[in-house]
């Protein structure tokens, strides 16, 4: 995240130091900004790892199912990455090279999933596939049990698949075509130069993508819970740990366990990844030149793949709206709305959610920028900690976020176990980073000499801030917080440990009422997420009056 | 018939409801050295990505040595081509950059090997077979594209500005290189700018393009010196722009001053008549013999070889005037422009 010293007049922490004590207001905020990261990321987790004993570790790397446990994790994460991967790369691959009919409906179909938590395909997945699944008992007469490794591959192989899609559209887009058409005049065509050219200069991309959704499948929490019936992996055996066997030492070490693998996925993403991608070497993007496209055959394939995704994504949701509004899907097909009132509108945990979610977008939006203000714009001892702190809790799983909060404010002068202050800093500190790289990018494309310029002219830092960079910021701000809204509304992971009779969310509800086995209810809950987030969607836009749209990806 | 490289039959080209290639006709002459000059967005990169086969004509034909080549893709077209931002492969080094076209069409590895050292040979890039793109300046990267291209021995080598993101001084020296490497191989060349001091100093031939239009195919000194539209003569160079009325007999007026010119001219007809800078002189009295216009010195800048006065006439036209070799004391006040009738080139448009 961090640029090279462009030639700053002052160098060393030395001269750093004197600048900083000559602007008062800016140590004072740098100061404030570490005692939050100490107080809320550092403490934290530092508290974790001291909770389980010798001999916990000692349990926990000896005893033959936990190691089961961390085998499970590892494998079903791997295969679903890779399978969500290659359905990704595949679709991008569609969307980006072929001018296929129907574009801007797999578009907008593939972005579908996000917007609702990813355990509902998990639900999906049971409503259709499982004991009394529409397709498996209703209509083919079965009596098979998908619950397992095989069901969780494909539960997670389309609750990844979008995240997949968007990070590899992105890597695609960002090939010049140039390239390409230098590849073409040079004699090149088909399958030749798609092998030498476009699929090497995305491999590093690919790769950055597929460590970004084996992240997020270890770390998957609804899942796993959901249809991996006995099939344990670490989030959901560090769960049964601490709710079922009330060993908090047992799950804050196994909670540590998987953040080994995500951690390592970390920085080999961020400092061997970043460094050796090809995307930026070209120099200036090309505009106006359309892309060398796939032969008529391969368009035909392609045209074929994305559409059955799509059949599989808009059967996803279609099951679960048609479990949402009728009385008994696959017996009772009469339409009601009890589901819908019992799940969403006279529901506390839809309010609960959407409250929690708005403050999170707020939060990390503002301090996001305020972060990336400091890391990008200014120079002080501590700026590259502070950079990898604002990024380290992309890398670290929800479940191990949740547990290492309540272990550290369940008492002491900043308790919050049982509020929603607690369950808002949670969802905060795993969105942070998403607002923190957006601003980033954002400023890093706003030229240091405008502001200068501004500073130039008469204004101070703060006038600068708000008359210009502020206005050129607002489009990757305003995607920002419609992410982390999003992203929040829909985390489960993060919030399992969190969450209170009291303080309960919607998203946590989708999985209890699937568990104990209110298919309706759960499935009218979900529609009610993905309603919230759409009108929210929808106010924002208005509000700020931009063009951003999230299916254009 | 042969004798063309390359030919274009009536090429038009829409984007959406842009006509941005209106009627385009040449013929391109076996070993010439060919501009295409014009201000962006005039369409010249749109034709070399139509002879590279990277867009379609909307109508007409593209001659490649006789061969119609409409259905010939891209990549079958023997029309090696230079990209403005050099297009190297970033994750290829300059061997592999440079012999990838030769391995597409699966020759033997000796023969690769010895193509590319000849080509690196020529660019002088000898010893930098294993640089990568990012480990080089602008200046070899350029060279690694200008070799990739000549190591396919095109029937044309296409350049679309490739040496618009190069120093002034680097920019220079190339020119100089890549035009004597064009003349030792003999090969038929297009090159495509904006830069007329480029157009003028390389080209056997410059094709000057406004808005999708030919405006005129010529040597640079016809383009220069002969420009058969104002706008040509306007574009090319530094000129003095006089519209004048014709009074028949190969005379026209300029005010109440009279130019003669050896072409046809029809009386109350309107043409432009175009004069450059360092035709013309300066004199406090009229000079015998020329044509003389009276004006005012109103502001002049000291360029070393040349002085350059900016002067006013009665009706208010400015002027430029260029006086070489100009010694220490300069002009100023009230001057005579003036300058030899065959000097001022008469446009019909």
């Amino acid at each position: 995240m961090i640029e090279k010293d462009n030639g700053h007049e002052h160098t060393g922490i030395g001269a750093e130091m004197k600048v900083l004590l000559r602007e008062p207001p800016l140590l004072i905020s740098i100061a404030a900004v570490f005692l939050l990261f100490a107080i809320f990321i550092i403490y934290p987790f530092v508290k974790i790892l001291l909770v389980p004993s010798a001999s916990d570790w000692v349990r926990a790397l000896t005893g033959r199912e936990y190691l089961l446990v961390f085998g499970h994790t590892l494998f079903s994460s791997l295969i679903a990455t890779t399978t969500a991967i290659i359905f990704g790369f595949i679709f991008a691959y569609g969307i980006n090279y072929t001018h296929m009919p129907c574009k801007r409906f797999f578009q907008v179909v593939a972005l579908l999933p996000t917007m609702a938590p990813s355990v509902v395909s998990g639900l999906a997945f049971i409503m259709l596939f499982g004991r009394r699944g529409f397709v498996t008992w209703n209509l083919m007469h079965l009596h098979v049990d998908l619950y397992g490794p095989f069901g969780l591959w494909a539960a997670q192989t389309i609750a990844f698949f979008p995240l997949a899609y968007i990070t590899i559209s992105g890597v695609l887009k960002s090939i010049s075509p140039n390239l390409e058409l230098a590849a073409q005049n040079l004699g090149a065509r088909g399958w030749y130069l798609f092998r030498t050219v476009t699929l090497r200069l995305a491999t590093p991309g690919i790769a950055s993508a597929f460590l970004l959704v084996a992240i997020n499948s270890l770390a998957d929490f609804g899942n796993p819970q959901l249809v991996g019936g006995n099939y344990h992996v670490l989030a959901t055996e560090a769960y049964a740990q601490v709710t079922g066997a009330w060993d908090m030492p047992m799950g804050a070490t196994l909670s540590v366990f998987l953040v080994v693998p995500t951690l390592i996925v970390f920085f080999v993403q961020r400092y061997y990844l970043e460094k050796n991608s090809y995307v930026t070497v070209t120099g200036k993007p090309v505009s106006g030149l359309i892309r060398v496209t796939a032969g008529p055959m391969a368009t035909r394939l392609l045209w074929l793949f994305c559409m059955f995704i799509s059949l599989i994504i808009l059967m996803i949701i279609g099951v679960v709206i048609l479990f949402a509004f009728t009385v008994a899907f696959g017996a009772d097909y009469t339409f009601t709305l009890q589901y819908f009132k019992e799940g969403v509108i006279q529901s506390k945990v839809m309010l609960h959610s959407w409250v929690a979610s708005m403050s999170t977008a707020a939060i990390t939006t503002v301090l996001g920028i305020a972060l990336a203000f400091l890391t990008i714009r200014k120079r002080f001892p501590g700026r590259t900690v502070m950079d990898f702190l604002a990024m380290l809790p992309v890398s670290l799983p929800g479940t191990f976020i949740g547990l290492a909060l309540i272990l550290a404010f369940n008492d002491g002068p900043l308790e919050l176990t049982g509020t929603l202050g607690i369950i808002i800093l949670g969802m905060s500190l795993r969105q942070l980073p998403v607002g923190y790289r957006q601003a980033v990018a954002g400023l890093k494309q706003i030229e240091g000499s405008l502001e200068q310029a501004s500073t130039n002219l008469g204004a101070n830092s703060f006038t600068t801030f708000r008359r210009i960079v502020l206005p050129m910021l607002k489009n990757s701000l305003s995607v920002s917080f419609v992410y982390a809204f999003m992203r929040s509304m829909n985390t489960l992971s993060t919030v399992i440990f969190l969450v209170s009779p009291e303080w309960n969310l919607a998203s946590i509800n989708i999985m209890s009422l699937a568990n104990q086995g209110f298919l309706p209810t759960a499935s009218a809950t979900a529609v009610g997420i993905m309603l919230v987030i759409y009108v929210t969607f929808g106010i924002v836009k208005l509000i700020l009056r931009d063009k951003i749209n999230i299916f254009d990806l | 018939m042969a004798d063309y490289v390359l030919q274009l039959k009536n090429i038009n080209k829409y984007f959406g409801n842009n006509h941005v290639i209106k009627n385009v006709s040449m013929n391109f002459k076996k070993g010439d050295f060919v501009t295409f000059l014009g201000p962006s967005g005039c369409g010249k990169t749109t034709i070399l990505r139509m002879i590279a086969g990277f867009y379609e004509p909307d109508d007409g034909e593209i001659l490649l040595n006789d061969r119609n080549i409409e259905r010939v893709p891209p990549y079958d077209r023997n029309a090696a081509m230079v990209f403005q931002e050099y297009a190297l492969f970033p994750h290829m080094n300059v061997y592999e950059n440079v012999s990838y076209g030769l391995q597409v069409k699966h020759l033997a590895k000796a023969e690769i090997d010895k193509k590319v050292k000849k080509a690196l040979e020529l660019m002088q890039l000898q010893g930098m077979e294993k640089r990568y793109p990012n480990q080089m300046s602008g200046g070899q990267q350029q060279r690694v594209a200008v070799a990739r291209a000549l190591v396919m021995d095109p029937e044309i080598l296409l350049l679309d500005e490739p040496l618009s993101n190069l120093d002034a001084k680097l920019r220079e020296s190339v020119r100089v290189e890549l035009r004597d490497i064009q003349r030792q191989m003999g090969l038929s060349t297009i090159y495509v700018t904006h830069d007329q001091s480029e157009a003028l100093s390389m080209s056997d031939c410059i094709v000057v393009l406004k808005d999708g239009v030919v405006h005129q195919v010529g040597t640079p000194q016809e383009i220069y010196f002969e420009p058969k539209t104002a706008f040509v003569a306007d574009f090319i160079g530094t000129t003095n722009l006089l519209k004048v009325n014709g009074t028949g007999g190969h005379q026209v007026k300029y005010q109440d001053v009279t130019i003669r010119t050896d072409k046809d001219v029809r009386p109350g007809e309107t043409y432009s008549v175009s004069i450059r800078p360092e035709c013309i002189g300066l004199s406090e009295t009229p000079v015998q013999g020329k044509v003389n216009v009276k004006a005012t010195i109103f502001n002049k800048m000291f360029l070393g070889e040349k002085v350059r006065y900016f002067v006013h006439d009665g009706a208010g036209k400015e002027w430029i005037v260029d006086v070489f070799d100009p010694g220490k004391k300069l002009m100023h006040g009230e001057v005579y422009v003036n300058f030899p009738d065959e000097k001022a080139w008469l446009i019909k448009e």
